[in-house]
């Protein structure tokens, strides 16, 4: 059974979309992290580079919806921090938005966003492979910030007090790290926690609890803005596309998380790593054989 | 009542519209006739391209063109080139008067039946369609051309074909097929009757590819209007976000994670 996608203008199998919905939500649940394997995948399917990032960013606003709103009752949202790294996350998603524009007009943008997944799915591999090889051994001393760090952000300007996390950091943080997870937004179509949720808990040295909640709260409203200036701006948003992948996302990451405790997390998370990485290096030699066609259209006949 | 006699109308016109592709004799007298299976195609959800039926009347031992073309475009192509290890668009290539699709098959080989210089008045086969498009000044046309047909062909928009019609006993009968990812527009149908290497007849039927309903909607909107469509898209995936874990009530929200 195939349905039409209307902005993407292709027909697909509607099971077969659901499955890699279902399949990127599983990972999710299981391990945390592998929301970004959405778009390489559609890519792989043959949607349209800038469909797949500006639908993936769409269907994260509905994936991020229900857990901002537990955080937010149970008082786990700075939101102080929250707005700070959501005014960066307008800000470069608007850059990340024109600059798609840019691209796309050179002829460009595909060989970009490919690119960028390329590097980014082999640091992601290799970060997984060594975790999942060496979490056994950690686990004495927390990730949280080193002194070092924390000296150098408390001599930055525009201190401020942030009473949710309680922290004392400079305002700069926040919306640098929102800013840059807005740009990668929009270019690659992914939320960016796999980045904030470290980043934050050592350089700005939050609780963790907090940093999730603050993460999905800034991840809601910036994907949200992207999705809406992508819209606006390229028309590359195929709603139907990402209400799609939602259903099969949200029942993916149900079934992952039930099954966390039965599997050996750590001996998937090494498959899964080694899974990233030979994406990662198909599409790097996608980018390197010479092309079938010296040609590329530019711009929708439809 | 009323529906009955509705029924019995669409059921009428869906037998007269087809007819009136044309039934009139051409300018020599002789019979000929041209019939399709569809007057529109409908693109929605379901839509995963659709074949139609091409069939008429046309004098015996005649030899039949038919031709599935769309209006005629600019269309703008960046070439490639390498830069460092990667392939990157390095300028823009214009071509004018272009089809997005066009399709011709026939009885016989074309240059069989018609002298080249026919083929390119009328636009027929290989030799008509390049000569009907203009590449960018200072280009090597043949290789644009060339490339430009190959892409469309491997997107399933252009096809030239050899044969494909099959006629016998004044009757002629072929098919083409839309590919689904082929743009919704006006599509015209020709149908050349040739004798003694020269086109003795010819009927053009039009055939309609429309979006409808929800994907009409959908992708008109985010065409036209899209800060409304961007709020649609918006709307749309929280709904379904907070359907969907309403549905698991124990969702913590874990996809949005990455």
């Amino acid at each position: 059974m195939t349905i039409f996608l209307p902005v993407a203008g292709i027909d697909i199998n509607l099971f077969l979309l659901i499955g890699v919905g279902a399949f990127v939500g599983f990972v999710q649940g299981l391990l945390g992290s592998g929301g970004f394997l959405l778009t390489p995948l559609l890519i792989m399917m043959g949607v349209n580079p800038a469909v797949a990032t500006a639908s993936g960013i769409n269907a994260i606003v509905g994936a991020s919806v229900s857990g901002t709103y537990t955080h937010l009752k149970a008082g786990h949202v700075d939101v102080k921090m929250g707005l700070l790294m959501l005014a960066g996350g307008v800000a470069g998603g608007g850059i990340g938005t024109i600059l798609v524009k840019i691209l796309r007009a050179m002829g460009n943008l595909d060989v970009v966003i490919i690119l960028c997944y390329v590097v980014f799915m082999a640091v992601i591999g290799v970060i997984m492979f060594v975790e999942g090889l060496s979490s056994r051994v950690k686990g004495e001393e927390g990730s949280r910030g080193s002194s070092a760090v924390l000296k150098w952000m408390g001599r930055m300007p525009f201190q401020m007090h942030f009473k949710v996390s309680d922290v004392e950091t400079s305002a700069l943080a926040p919306l640098f790290l929102g800013g840059f997870v807005g740009i990668l937004a929009a270019v690659m179509g992914v939320g960016g926690g796999f980045f904030l949720i470290p980043a934050m808990t050592f350089l700005l040295d939050m609780p963790m609890q907090v940093v999730v909640g603050t993460v999905l709260f800034q991840m809601l409203f910036t994907s949200g803005s992207v999705t809406f200036m992508q819209a606006a701006v390229n028309h590359n948003v195929d709603a139907i596309l990402a209400a799609v992948l939602l259903v099969g996302s949200t029942l993916g990451a149900q079934m992952g998380a039930r099954l966390v405790r039965r599997l050996k997390a750590d001996q998937l998370k090494v498959a899964f790593s080694l899974m990233v990485m030979a994406m990662s290096i198909k599409m790097l030699n996608d980018l390197l054989v010479s092309p079938a066609f010296f040609l590329v259209e530019l711009g929708a006949r439809r | 009542m009323k529906k009955g006699a509705a029924a019995c109308i669409v059921f009428a016109a869906a037998w007269t519209l087809p007819a009136l592709c044309g039934t009139a004799p051409d300018a020599r007298g002789a019979p000929m006739t041209l019939h399709t299976s569809a007057r529109q195609i409908e693109v929605t959800p379901r839509y995963c391209g659709e074949l139609v039926k091409i069939w008429g009347k046309v004098p015996r031992d005649s030899d039949v063109i038919v031709k599935l073309v769309s209006p005629r475009e600019t269309a703008m192509f960046s070439r490639k080139g390498k830069v460092g290890p990667f392939w990157l668009s390095v300028n823009r290539v214009r071509f004018e008067n272009v089809p997005w699709m066009y399709k011709i098959k026939s009885t016989r080989p074309l240059n069989d039946i018609l002298p080249p210089g026919l083929q390119v008045r009328y636009q027929l086969g290989e030799k008509g369609l390049k000569s009907s498009i203009r590449v960018q000044d200072g280009l090597d046309c043949g290789l644009y051309l060339n490339e430009l047909i190959l892409i469309r062909e491997k997107d399933r928009l252009f096809s030239i074909c050899d044969t494909g019609v099959v006629c016998g006993r004044g009757e002629f009968r072929t098919s083409f097929f839309w590919p689904a990812d082929g743009p919704p527009g006006r599509y015209f149908i020709e149908a050349f009757v040739v004798k003694n290497r020269k086109i003795v007849g010819s009927k053009t039927c039009v055939i309609d590819v429309k979006k409808v309903g929800m994907e009409a909607w959908v992708s008109r909107l985010s065409k036209t209007h899209g800060i409304l469509y961007g709020a649609f898209a918006v709307a749309l995936a929280i709904a379904a976000g907070l359907s969907a874990s309403l549905a698991f009530k124990h969702s913590r929200g874990e996809l949005a994670e990455s």
